[in-house]
């Protein structure tokens, strides 16, 4: 899997951290991404990000 | 014989009809008029799943929140006619009635103590409060668990959060819930919208301004505000500054009671679930929350206005038309989710409306799960055997929370 993140549109909700936290984290400034290419075990972790962040700014690929 | 004309289907959300049971209207609307016209106000009510989904999330800025997005019933009335109406940028309007680029940054300048980390710091605060409660509760043998429970913690969390002290969450909670539960005709709670509404809550965050600016450090919250500068350089007066923590405050003690005290009835009549629930509380209430959101979160619906033309579910949407993004019926969408009108604590949901979508997404959902977590986990610990009396509940008409502002909760 392979995680691209729309900078632009990220504004540090961190929905995504809830859901992904091993793949996600939200500091003071903003999104980290922990792991660009997170394993199958967090497949559908990841997916729930990919759907539920607000300003649509994952894309995820297999 | 002339036949008996059919009553024709009329929805409006400030119909009392609607305001006391809407969910008949929100069957009949996704099945049949999934994008209805409602004339009086020149908006279109958007009840499928799909259709609310894709108005919230629009990335081409056709949808503005500029009228409020939670408008009432006069200024729907008054139509735009291809216009949008102009709005302040000084004094500032609240947080919800804002556009980009205003929005966005006074978002930002909230965000740092409702972001993920910042809220997992405060578990040990909110824990503290509850347990307290608790004990004071459970001395009595039963309790209206909306205000006594949810309200009264919701409320002194956002004390917490505010710098106020906790003494002020009965006040805060009694302003609040006065303010969304009155006037049937305009069916409650705008945020920032009326005026007597605005000065209440203007009433309780002033001294946390007052503070703020002898003393930062106590709210980072307060603290972010007054240190807002508008296109870089203007400061917010007081009155600014408290009607940009109004949404937070209003939002941080409404509606996550009534979703607890409506989850808790959930789980009291369905036994075998709140035995599954209470056989792993730390594994499971964060799950069953999320599920209560879906099912229980009483807000039903929220307003934009078009901005630019565009085509939803095969209609055609002009610029100063309003949309009425039916959240609670989207929630219920058989078309999204399986068996919608049946409560399952560990139902998989991929996708939400219960915190909204896009930009106006709600800020305090990491608060949200956690309070609601712990609200959940600590009461089903001390008392899992609770029963309530439904006779006793009470759901008032109300166009935009409906929930149960009275859930009598028996302590066995």
């Amino acid at each position: 899997m392979r995680i691209t993140i729309n900078w632009a549109r990220c504004e540090g909700n961190g929905v995504c951290a809830f859901e992904a936290p091993e793949v996600f984290a939200i500091h003071d400034d903003g999104l980290e991404l922990l792991d660009e290419h997170p394993s199958d075990g967090q497949r559908r972790a990841v997916e729930l990000a990919e759907a539920q962040c607000p300003r649509q700014a994952i894309l995820v690929e297999d | 014989m002339e036949a008996m004309a059919e009553p024709s289907f009329a929805y409006n959300p400030h119909d009392p009809r609607v305001m006391e049971n809407p969910l008949p209207y929100y069957e009949i609307l996704r099945d049949d008029y999934p994008m209805y016209y409602v004339s009086e106000y020149d908006a279109w009510a958007i009840s499928r799943f799909e259709d609310v989904y894709a108005v919230l999330s629009d990335r081409t800025s056709s949808f503005t929140g500029v009228e409020g997005t939670l408008m009432q019933r006069e200024q729907f009335l008054k139509e735009n006619n291809g216009v949008i109406p102009t709005w302040s940028r000084d004094p500032l309007p609240s947080i919800t009635a804002q556009d980009s680029p205003d929005y966005e940054l006074i978002r930002q300048a909230q965000s740092p103590p409702l972001r993920p980390r910042a809220v997992a710091s405060l578990d040990s605060v909110i824990r503290d409060i509850v347990e307290r409660r608790l004990d004071e509760l459970l001395r009595q043998r039963s309790f209206n668990v909306t205000v006594e429970y949810g309200g009264i913690i919701a409320a002194s969390v956002m004390c917490h959060l505010l710098g106020l002290p906790s003494s002020m969450a009965r006040e805060i909670l009694e302003t609040i819930n006065v303010l969304s539960t009155t006037d049937p005709e305009t069916g409650g709670l705008s945020i920032g919208g009326q005026a007597p509404l605005e000065r209440q809550l203007r009433g309780l965050l002033m001294p946390a301004v007052e503070r703020g600016r002898e003393r930062p450090g106590e709210s980072s919250l307060v603290d972010g505000v007054i240190a807002y500068r508008q296109d870089g350089h203007r400061a917010l007066s007081d009155e600014e500054v408290c009607r940009e923590l109004s949404c937070v405050l209003v939002g941080g003690t409404e509606t996550l009671p009534k979703i607890v005290a409506h989850g808790l009835l959930e789980l009291w009549q369905a036994p075998e679930q709140r035995a599954e629930v209470v056989s792993d509380l730390p594994a499971n209430c964060a799950t069953a929350f999320n599920e209560m959101t879906r099912f229980c979160a009483p807000a039903q619906w929220f307003s934009r206005t078009v901005r630019k033309p565009i085509v939803i579910a095969g209609q055609d949407l002009r610029v100063g038309q309003r949309v009425i993004l039916l959240l609670y019926s989207a929630s219920h969408d058989p078309r999204e989710f399986e068996s919608p009108d049946e409560f399952r604590w560990s139902r998989s949901i991929r996708r939400s409306l219960a915190f909204g979508f896009g930009q106006h997404h709600c800020i305090g959902i990491h608060l949200a799960k956690l309070e609601g977590r712990i609200l959940l986990e600590s009461l089903l610990r001390r008392v899992p055997d609770y029963e309530i009396d439904l006779d006793g509940a009470v759901r008032p008409a109300s166009s935009f929370q409906w929930g149960y502002s009275k859930m009598p909760l028996i302590v066995n």
